[in-house]
């Protein structure tokens, strides 16, 4: 079981996903203190607690040290500021259970490719929460404004960049408080680098996505999608073939498939993978 | 996870700050890179008032991915400036 679903997951409500369980949206939990979390000065409330030493460091400075690193990082996963990978489907319920819902731009991408989001049809980041109401404070991170959506023009925009090929990824600062819904691609986003470049960052997804060989035509769409490198195109067979230990079940393969041919599965269906996260 | 086997210690990229100071405005090695190593920060807190990408020193260029850097050099080649210069 997720160890975010165990510590902040209710059985009764949303199949017992953590992210479907309305007390982690609570006013209450925005800017409640945490030991040893730090103040984001980005007005973003509280950030995780500082458990590991900075993980870029690590990998730049002492690579060997990444497994100790990693270890800490798991062992504090409901301290520090875990993520999750999450399907559209679930995004668009998460959409349906926060207020209110805006988009803005991506922080990551600025930073990487300087890549300035001006305008809404270019954001591709969402801020969940009453955290986004005072937005005005802070310009410099929310350069060019925030768009405040209604659960149908959300639903649009989530589906608009599915189609696109962007991961939906569920932001918590200082768990379990959930306040953003990322949207992001490798490299220019921090969560998907973090977590292929040294092992920390996000959680898989609740998901698994398989092939059924009797629908695939081979047409290869799906491999241009995945951004986890777990598609690959089996040439033996002409179709495509998922490595379900590198999947991250966010279900970008599933959507862009013009013949259904991938579906997802949950995760605790398949005996070893259910505890793999 | 799946991490290289050929564990080194990232190449140094130094970025000189006095001859890079727009890179908000620039950009250039940022959308070069094909690693994508470069991060650009804003340096400049104001209360209630975003920075000038063009005014020199509101925000600064720095290297945290260099980890991923190959030493192709393509960064130092597009630079106007010449302010990046990498060391393996």
């Amino acid at each position: 079981m997720c160890v975010l679903c165990q510590k902040f997951g209710d059985p009764a409500v949303g199949e017992g996903l953590w992210y479907l369980n309305p007390k982690n949206y609570g006013r209450q939990l925005y800017r409640r203190r945490r030991a040893g979390a730090e103040f984001s000065e980005f007005g973003r409330g509280y950030r995780g607690a500082q458990v590991t030493e900075s993980p870029i460091e690590v990998r730049n400075e002492a690579p060997e040290r990444i497994p100790e690193l990693v270890n800490k990082w798991w062992a504090n996963v409901d301290k520090v500021r875990p993520a999750q990978v999450i399907p559209l489907e679930d995004a668009i319920r998460v959409a349906g259970l926060c207020h209110p819902f805006a988009a803005m731009m991506c922080e990551c991408r600025l930073a990487t490719r300087a890549r300035e989001e001006r305008n809404s049809a270019m954001y591709s980041c969402g801020g969940l929460g009453v955290g986004m109401l005072k937005w005005e404070r802070w310009p410099e991170r929310y350069k060019g404004g925030v768009d405040f959506m209604s659960f149908a023009e959300a639903k649009d925009w989530l589906t608009r960049w599915n189609r696109e090929g962007m991961v939906a990824i569920l932001m918590t600062y200082g768990a379990p408080y959930i306040g953003g819904l990322c949207l992001c691609d490798y490299p220019d986003c921090g969560m998907i680098r973090m977590r292929l470049d040294v092992g920390v960052g996000c959680l898989k997804g609740h998901y698994v996505a398989l092939v059924d060989y009797d629908r695939c035509n081979g047409c290869g769409i799906c491999v241009q999608r995945c951004q986890w490198g777990a598609l690959k195109f089996e040439i033996s067979t002409d179709k495509a073939h998922i490595d379900m230990y590198r999947c991250f079940g966010c279900g970008v393969c599933a959507t862009g498939c013009p013949r259904e041919a991938i579906s997802l599965k949950r995760r605790k269906e398949i005996p070893a993978l259910a505890e793999v996260w | 996870m799946y991490l290289p086997m050929n564990w080194r210690k990232a190449p140094k990229i130094e970025i000189d700050k006095h001859k890079c100071t727009v890179p908000m405005y620039c950009k250039l090695c940022l959308q070069a890179c094909p690693q994508a190593c470069f991060q650009v920060h804003n340096i400049k807190w104001e209360r209630l008032k975003e920075s000038d990408r063009e005014e020199a020193g509101a925000y600064e260029l720095s290297a945290p991915f260099r980890y991923n850097c190959t030493l192709c050099n393509v960064c130092t080649d597009v630079c106007p400036v010449g302010a990046i210069t990498i060391t393996a």
